[in-house]
């Protein structure tokens, strides 16, 4: 399957300066810590989508690269590192998502909050979107992410309904449908988005359920991505996915009534986020 | 001034990749930011742009080599300005 693999241009120079901002700022990357294909891109083109609470996860979910384990204190200068970070590079459209923190009674949700509060005092006009983890369907955890006012909310399903429980790691397909309403009800002005990865052995009835059913509850945008298996301890690969599937799911998933669908075998939930900001409502 | 470029850290798990091809064979210049050479990782095939700009003189490793951390890849003579 080597002909199919994503093809990444890396620049040494460029992700070594991201790397130094980071690491002075003890801040970490999701893009870093999972291994992600488009790294090298996004560092290039000074973006990057931040990883808060640790480099450590309290879930064991099989496509993911996050190390497991052994739970890390919380910083509690993490908030104002990373609004210095996003200034330092300028980002008009920061993404913040975290590891899950079931070890935390909030799950982590007030560090989200702070964080999202040091961002808009530092940079009142950077766009905030968050990837929250499912936070054990904690209303009182959803209600603090809410109230921090971002401008979008994501919340992966990840995979189709029936093989969740065999990808994901003490979470479900419906807590996260759940999550999703949850915030689309209580903040209907706050955007919500979900997204999927292909490749798990999904079939196309199986996407197209996903799609109405992320629909009903509510969400605004909906991406769709390639798995790629990050070792061979890690859930299989059952297939590259051709590029027109993608584009098939791109046209149906607007024409079903999303406001935005990112489809492609590159895309991930926060891969040119602000795309789906300034597009939203739009056709690409 | 001969510089050596290394097997960068692609991303923080990865600590190896297969050199699957260089792009620029000993004898031929190459332009800073033009691609070197191409590793294969588990999730990727990364085309690995080269730091400086000059004439390759030496290739450390032969494609095919699975490549660690820090390892000596290939070597440049800057050019002169």
């Amino acid at each position: 399957m080597t002909q199919i693999k994503p093809r990444i241009r890396f620049n040494q120079q460029k992700v070594t300066q991201m790397n130094q901002i980071m690491s002075q700022l003890a801040l970490n990357t999701v893009c870093s810590e999972a291994s992600c294909p488009n790294l090298g891109e996004c560092y290039t083109n000074g973006t990057a989508t931040f990883m808060i609470l640790g480099k450590h996860c309290s879930r064991n979910c099989r496509f993911c690269d996050v190390t497991f384990g052994h739970m890390e204190a919380v910083d509690p200068l993490e908030p104002i590192h990373l609004a210095k970070a996003s200034q330092q590079l300028e980002l008009g459209h920061v993404v913040i998502t975290s590891v899950a923190r079931d070890d935390l009674a909030d799950g982590g949700a007030s560090q989200f909050a702070k964080t999202i509060a040091a961002l808009k005092e530092q940079s009142p006009d950077t766009k905030i979107e968050v990837l929250i983890p499912d936070f054990l369907g904690n209303p009182d955890s959803l209600d603090q992410i809410i109230q921090a006012k971002p401008d979008i909310i994501n919340h992966n399903i990840e995979t189709v309904a029936r093989l969740s429980k065999q990808v994901r790691h003490r979470a479900t397909y419906e807590r996260s449908l759940s999550v999703l309403h949850y915030i689309h009800t209580q903040a209907p002005n706050i955007y919500t988005k979900t997204g999927i990865m292909l490749g798990l052995g999904e079939t196309k009835e199986e996407v197209e359920q996903a799609m109405t059913d992320a629909l009903a509850v509510g969400v605004d945008f909906f991406t769709i991505g390639q798995y790629l298996q990050p070792s061979s301890r890690h859930y299989p690969l059952k297939e590259y996915v051709p590029a027109d599937t993608f584009k098939d799911y791109y046209r149906l998933g607007m024409a079903k009534g999303f406001k935005f669908v990112a489809s492609s075998p590159t895309v991930r939930s926060s891969y040119r986020a602000k795309e789906a900001l300034t597009l939203g409502g739009h056709s690409i | 001034m001969l510089y050596d470029v290394t097997f960068p850290k692609l991303t923080a798990k990865t600590e190896k990749g297969m050199l699957v091809s260089w792009l620029k064979n000993v004898g031929d210049f190459i332009e800073k930011d033009e691609v070197l050479y191409e590793v294969e990782t588990d999730k990727a095939v990364h085309e690995i742009e080269c730091p400086y700009s000059g004439i390759v003189t030496k290739h450390y490793q032969p494609e095919g080599t699975v490549l660690y951390l820090n390892d000596l890849v290939a070597q440049i003579e800057e050019a002169s300005l």
